[in-house]
């Protein structure tokens, strides 16, 4: 269990670029819980609208 | 994380039956060479070891199910067992089949999953690479090599995505797309330009809104007014009138049967409010109904929990509540019968609708009030009528007065009907503006007149602005964090590839090392450095050692279940390929056919560690003369196949099919 190293790592570059590193362990929790079987659905949609709340964007929306 | 094959055993399938066990002496071979005649059920087997392996045998369809059972059986069900080790712990997955149903169900056995469980239920730090496209990187055919190195194939690429974890990128963008299209499904608008409109359309509602709301209050504000005046127009109606000889005396009198009047009708109302709050008093068939209800009711009981309490601690008194003596017997006895008088909880309602009935309903038709209700029903008519007669004694005194040229009583109700149609108008236009909503009729907001609708209206769009904003800044995140995970994407597959090529040639290096071959790039397949295409014997050593590569970039081992290695090379070729599969593969599990022992299996020999050789056909009338040659009896397992394990044996094997 857990994410390989390569793509533990290449995510952390990636959110660092996009300026998000905020939404990092929530990014990483979200793949771990995908991967593990016994995760609900529900569980897994929450992990997901967590990193959603954990990314900031423009809240301009005009 | 290791992994290897321990065996398997399979029961009323298309393969025969037979129960195989690769350890020799407890100790796994480096190479299992399982020779099975052409229509021993070979591909079978390897199907069924691949769907056991990645659970996907209970998704397979009833008819492919049904395939799997002997031609001419009348077997109903199946069975089919996989036993591996993982890092040495032991994990077996169990597929029964019914072929009545067409289904198939799991049973997973590992010490981590706490002995037998149902379903196909392997522990989490192997899940991944038990995935189906997993599975069949070291579960598979001859072709496989062939595969990774045509350029219209994307095998290569899908198993470093594999180990890569890259599935676990795409279901999260996936997952994330889901969560888009769901938040949109009821919503039509979901542009910057669509939110734009929303919004002024909520703008010109609210203003709407306050306009009505306005006008109401201005309206009241009116009423009120013209409310007021008419009071005073009245006192000074009734104050002049008072002024006059004539009139006065019969006002004053009129005036105070009026006050007489309106306080005996409020009297009477109230009476007539108190009667029907109690319905056995309006009519007899009311009160009939009712006592009919009563005793049509079972006999009254308690309600067990909150009265069982009461019987128990009567019995243990020294006197009953009659005063008795309470002795043994009669103890007894009341703790017996206790439970005739007790019941559901629900009878303490019941039995307070009996006490109501009982109390209120009479027996006697005389006792009913009905007759005194429909008397007084009477008498509030007749006041109503004198009310009104009063009424209009009193106006007719205006009226003289008017009929008789009186200026001031001519001004003072000129004014008087001025206000009434205004308070009138008022009240209409209150009454249309504040109306329920479910009376409105008009469906375009701007014609609409009740406030209550169009306050309903403004709220909808309230929410609606609300929820399209959000589901454009939940696009914006959804965007953010597929640009996230797809440039995780592009440098994983970029770092993986590049570790994996030198990795590759170095292996590469070593077991070709006569002729040197070297991996240019990986994109969709392998590409070779300075060449085009490659050998067949080239093909394999590139395939068996990327996959060896991917497996073991991560520190994990797998076994190489492979069908027909050697079928298609020359002798020259097979020693070639026999020769670095042992130098790649930990555990290399081979099913063969008697044309690939020439060269294959006699190299093999001479290059692995260890070398196990099993030979299986069908224990059949038709197989009866390969039984003369059998080996010593603890060689050979008989059953529904003839499984022997014994070199010569499989050396001097030279069935190529078998006969079904």
């Amino acid at each position: 269990m857990g994410l390989e190293s390569d793509l533990y790592n290449a995510l952390e570059l990636s959110v660092q670029e996009s300026s998000q590193s905020k939404a990092f362990q929530r990014i990483v929790k979200l793949l771990e819980a995908i991967d593990d079987s016994d995760v609900s659905m529900e569980d897994r949609l929450r992990n997901m609208q967590a990193v959603i709340s954990a990314i900031d964007v423009d809240e301009d929306l005009q | 994380m290791k992994l290897t094959l321990i065996g398997w055993d399979s029961r009323n399938l298309r393969c025969p039956d037979m129960s195989i066990n690769l350890l020799v002496n407890n100790a796994l071979p480096q190479v299992s060479l399982i020779q099975m005649p052409n229509g021993t059920g070979k591909t079978t087997t390897l199907q069924l070891l691949r769907g056991a392996l990645n659970g996907t045998i209970e998704e397979w369809s009833p008819n492919k199910i049904r395939s799997l059972r002997r031609p001419g059986d009348l077997a109903e069900e199946g069975e089919f067992r996989v036993h591996l080790k993982i890092d040495g712990d032991q994990l077996s997955f169990f597929a029964a089949f019914d072929f009545l149903n067409g289904s198939a169900t799991f049973r997973t056995q590992s010490p981590s999953t706490g002995g037998v469980v149902d379903g196909y239920r392997p522990p989490a730090r192997i899940r991944r690479f038990l995935r189906e496209e997993f599975v069949s990187l070291f579960v598979f055919d001859g072709e496989l090599s062939e595969q990774l190195l045509k350029n219209t194939e994307t095998r290569a690429s899908e198993a470093i995505d594999t180990m890569a974890q890259i599935y676990l990128l795409e279901e999260a963008s996936n997952s994330a797309e889901k969560l888009w299209q769901s938040s949109i499904s009821d919503q039509g608008v979901k542009t910057p330009q669509g939110l734009s409109q929303q919004r002024t359309q909520l703008q010109k509602a609210e203003q709407y809104l306050k306009q009505l709301e306005q006008r109401r209050d201005s309206e009241k504000r009116k009423l009120l007014s013209a409310s007021h005046e008419l009071n005073e127009i009245n006192v000074r109606i009734q104050e002049y009138i008072g002024k006059i000889e004539n009139f006065r005396d019969e006002q004053e009198r009129l005036r105070e049967e009026s006050g007489r009047l309106s306080n005996t009708i409020t009297q009477v109302l109230s009476y007539l409010m108190e009667l029907s709050r109690m319905p056995s008093q309006l009519h007899q068939d009311l009160n009939g109904r009712l006592l009919a209800l009563k005793n049509n009711m079972d006999k009254l009981r308690l309600p067990e929990t909150t009265s069982a309490q009461f019987f128990r601690e009567l019995a243990e008194n020294a006197n009953c509540v009659c005063g008795r003596e309470i002795d043994p017997l009669a103890r007894q006895r009341i703790l017996d019968k206790a439970a005739d008088y007790l019941d559901a909880d629900e009878f303490g309602l019941i039995n307070k609708i009996k006490g109501d009935i009982e109390q209120f309903c009479t027996n006697s038709v005389d006792d009913l009030g009905e007759i005194a209700f429909f008397q007084q029903v009477e008498s509030l008519a007749d006041l109503d009528r004198r009310q009104r007669e009063v009424i209009e004694e009193l106006n007719n005194i205006k009226r003289l007065l008017i009929e008789g040229g009186d200026e001031q009583i001519q001004k003072l109700e000129a004014r008087k009907k001025e206000l009434e149609l205004v308070a009138g108008d008022a009240q209409l236009v209150i009454a249309e503006l504040e109306k329920d909503k479910h009376e409105e009729t008009e469906k375009d907001l701007g014609r609409m007149r009740s406030i209550e609708a169009v306050s309903e209206k403004v709220e909808a769009l309230k929410q609606k602005v609300a929820e399209i904003s959000n589901t454009i800044l939940l696009k914006k995140k959804i965007d953010v964090l597929n640009h996230i995970l797809t440039q995780t994407m592009h440098r994983v597959r970029i770092s993986s590839k590049e570790r994996l090529i030198d990795s590759i040639n170095q292996r590469l290096g070593q077991i070709l090392s006569n002729e040197p071959l070297t991996i240019d790039r990986i994109d969709q397949s392998i590409h070779l450095k300075g060449q085009q295409g490659a050998s067949v014997g080239q093909t394999l050593a590139v395939g068996y050692t990327f996959l060896m590569s991917v497996f073991e970039s991560r520190q994990n081992q797998f076994p190489l279940v492979v069908d027909s290695p050697a079928n298609s090379l020359d002798n020259e070729r097979r020693r070639e390929v026999a020769s670095f599969i042992p130098k790649l593969c930990p555990q290399f599990v081979a099913f063969t056919i008697s044309t690939e022992t020439p060269g294959f299996v006699e190299s093999i020999a001479i290059h692995a560690r260890s070398v196990d050789y099993i030979t299986i056909f069908r224990n059949s009338p038709a197989n009866d003369h390969l039984k003369h040659g059998l080996p010593a009896s603890e060689k050979v397992q008989i059953g529904g196949a003839i499984v022997v394990r014994d070199r010569d044996f499989f050396m001097s094997f030279d069935v190529l099919t078998e006969e079904d």
